[in-house]
């Protein structure tokens, strides 16, 4: 979306394909049943995929547990409900493989473009969706022109027992930098705290969906067109030229199009993107679409498997209200091999929102029904939190998405077929932060904490790496401007694209690098309206 | 028992029976009784062939088991049980890692704690037992939100709505 709008602000006409609904502020119902039935996602029926951890073992089916986390199917895609942490990569985070060395059995590279290069996206990506924080009070931040655009919104109590036990632990507690609004803005208003936030969508417009922030600016140039329910089944490539002529996609009727045009982006998330590439195979590509080397799929990156840190309080927490993560602490997020494990993450305790059926089902409890069950849901739901752990994920080539050769979707196409194992040095990372969440909390007093320990990681919300920018076309999917080596005209701006994952959300970084594709495509095009 | 019933009257017994039992009404507070939980149990069988069949396959193992249950009264059904007895049946189920046993637990959870638009939650009994108010409609919260937030001092500089920031 925001390669999208920018590009239909040079002058460029630009329809976006979507194959989810439309919807808008008054579809985002209050409502946990219709978020566990897929609201927002889609369903194993509509979108099955698979997952196996190595080539020596048959791919099994993901559960709806599983998959309702992992993706969008809704125009604006996951930053309709996500979370909205608008971290920016830190300037280690771009060359690691310079920083680190070689690590056997992770394909640990540099990205071709630095922070430096970022920055000005950034900053124009902060400002264009209103990114709530503070620099001033944020000390391990990486050099930016100015502050934030809004300071931060207000702490919850997850927060403020972050800041306690961080502080007795005499570390640095900060705020979360926020994709939420904390005063109106830009013709949007400000946060409500109604809880029902990430995985929920917006009723007010104050998260930053893309639907709030980008489009409508695209909308008003009136050279845009977004359509819905619109799935794209493959890119279809002129074998004369080696250009891509256009994408074809099946619309809601179940009627076949093909929509040519001069540029074709791929947005369709980290899973969907390779997915996307390997269904457009054909005799001239026969391997798939931009997969000379051999890597559309590969080096895909889940993040470390975090633990989930769940903790309880003597005095009340009331998580139902305002969203999820407003403090951290960033002390840890550097190398220290002292710690066994290079890279770091983050810990983000968070208020649980409107859920009290996820608590139900959570590890907390001494049994999972009966009296016992009954009680403890009176004693732990307004005293209880839970801390995700977000860490690195070390990009290892086998971990790769390509196409299931027996499950199909509802069209025929071959689904997504994930292979993971996440690296040790990922686990053993998970395994560090969990127990420095498990410290932080118990500084601040918790009554009770349960880890849940490393998870076994199959798909996650944050999906990277699976069509790797470089320089070397042997050794990359897309050069330096996020356009695949083998196609003159196909570019990609989403995650699939990051040569590794670092340590935080990504969305902030896709949005800037998107911008600053777009703004390499509308340079390099001349003025298309002439 | 509503007429809509996706479940025959045996079964629809053994189910609501083991229903109340996993989010019982003791402590004086409402349980899945009175919050109408079976009601959205049905209503999610209604929607599934394949859950109605598996559903009264575990009635029937409830009611297998409850045979010898009571050495005073061989032959009962689970429903006639008393509660400790049930309990005793269903741990077992859950010890042998019954699959619809675990499907039967998360949709009384769903029926007793989720919105009561769905049919369970009736008058938000579900909700009011642990002090959820449920979704705020049209207003939200103002800060502070909970004890810990009105208490700990702030970072510096940010009042108590966390966005008086003097640096802008
Ligand atoms: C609950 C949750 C919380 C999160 N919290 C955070 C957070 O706090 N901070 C953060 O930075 N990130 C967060 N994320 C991750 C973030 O939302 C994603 O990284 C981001 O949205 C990815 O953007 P994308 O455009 O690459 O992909 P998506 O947002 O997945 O969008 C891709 C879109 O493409 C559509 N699509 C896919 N295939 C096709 C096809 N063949 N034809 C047509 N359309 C197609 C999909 O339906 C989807 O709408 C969260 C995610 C979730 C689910």
């Amino acid at each position: 979306m925001p390669a999208a709008v920018r590009l239909a602000e040079k002058g460029f006409r630009v329809v976006v394909l979507e194959r989810g609904p439309w919807m808008s502020r008054r579809d985002f119902i209050e409502d946990e049943i219709l978020a566990r039935r897929g609201l927002l996602w889609p369903t194993v029926e509509e979108e099955p995929r698979t997952w196996r951890p190595t080539d020596a073992v048959p791919a099994v089916r993901l559960a709806t547990s599983v998959q309702l986390f992992s993706n969008a199917m809704v125009v604006g895609g996951s930053t309709v409900h996500y979370s909205a942490l608008a971290w920016r990569f830190r300037e280690s985070d771009f060359r690691v493989l310079s920083e680190e060395g070689a690590v056997a059995g992770a394909s640990l590279a540099d990205w071709p473009i630095d922070y430096a290069e970022m920055e000005p996206y950034y900053d124009q990506a902060e400002r264009l969706i209103g990114v709530s924080g503070s620099a001033a009070l944020s000390p391990f931040e990486p050099p930016r022109q100015r502050e934030y655009p809004l300071p931060p919104v207000p702490r919850n109590s997850a927060g403020a027992i972050l800041e306690r036990g961080a502080r007795a632990l005499g570390l640095h507690p900060q705020p979360v930098p926020l994709g939420i609004l904390s005063r109106d803005y830009d013709g949007r208003s400000r946060c409500m705290a109604k809880g029902f936030c990430s995985s929920y969508g917006c009723p007010n417009g104050a998260r930053a969906s893309t639907t709030e922030t980008f489009l409508p600016k695209g909308l008003a140039t009136g050279r845009l067109e977004v359509r819905a329910n619109s799935f794209v089944t493959r890119v279809v490539q002129d074998p004369a030229t080696g250009r891509a002529r256009g994408v074809e996609y099946v619309d809601d009727s179940g009627a076949l199009h093909l929509q040519e045009g001069d540029i074709v982006i791929l947005a369709a998330g980290g899973v969907e993107t390779p997915r996307l590439l390997l269904n457009s195979a054909s005799a001239a590509a026969p391997d798939g679409l931009a997969n000379s080397s051999g890597l559309v799929g590969r080096n895909f990156m889940l993040h470390s498997p975090g633990a989930t840190v769940y903790a309880v309080f003597p005095e009340a927490v009331d998580g139902h209200k305002g969203t999820e993560a407003t403090r951290t602490e960033m002390d840890d997020y550097a190398t220290d091999t002292s710690r066994g494990f290079i890279r770091g993450g983050f810990i983000h305790p968070r208020a649980h929102g409107g859920e009290p059926v996820e608590l139900a089902g959570r590890p907390m409890h001494p049994a999972k029904w009966g009296l016992a069950h009954k009680r403890s849901m009176r004693e732990t739901w307004r005293h209880y939190l839970f801390s995700h752990v977000t860490g690195e994920s070390l990009p290892v080539e086998a971990n790769r998405v390509d196409l299931d050769p027996q499950v199909k979707d509802r069209f025929g196409l071959p689904v997504a077929r994930i292979t993971y194992t996440a690296h040790d040095n990922d686990v053993r990372l998970a395994t560090w932060f969990a127990g420095r969440a498990v410290e932080i909390l118990e500084a601040a007093g918790a009554s009770r904490v349960v880890n849940n320990g490393p998870v076994i990681r199959k798909l996650h919300n944050h999906q990277m790496g699976a069509t790797r920018m470089g320089n070397d076309a042997s050794r990359s999917v897309v050069d330096r401007w996020c356009r695949a080596h083998d196609v003159p005209n196909l570019y990609v701006t989403d995650s699939s694209v990051f040569v590794t994952s670092a340590g935080l959300n990504p969305s902030l970084t896709i949005q800037a690098n998107a911008l600053r594709v777009a703004d390499r495509i509308a340079a390099t095009r001349g003025d298309p309206a002439s | 028992m509503s007429p809509a019933s996706p479940l025959g009257p045996p079964a629809l017994a053994a189910i609501s029976a083991a229903v109340e039992r996993i989010i019982p009404s003791d402590d004086n507070l409402p349980g899945a009784r009175e919050a109408g939980t079976i009601n959205f149990v049905l209503g999610e069988l209604g929607d599934a062939p394949a859950r109605v069949a598996s559903i009264t396959e575990l009635a029937m193992t409830l009611d297998a088991a409850a045979v010898t249950a009571d050495p005073l009264r061989p032959g009962c059904a689970f429903a006639a049980l008393t509660g400790e007895q049930q309990d005793t049946i269903l741990l077992t189920l859950e010890t042998e890692g019954s699959p619809e046993l675990s499907w039967l637990v998360e949709a009384t959870m769903e029926g007793f704690y989720g919105d009561p638009r769905h049919g369970g939650n009736a008058n938000g009994v579900g909700w009011e037992a642990i002090g959820f108010p449920g979704p705020t409609g049209g207003s939200g919260y103002e800060p502070p939100f909970g004890w810990y937030d009105a208490n700990e001092p702030n970072l510096p500089g940010l009042g108590p709505d966390g966005t008086t920031d003097p640096t802008r």
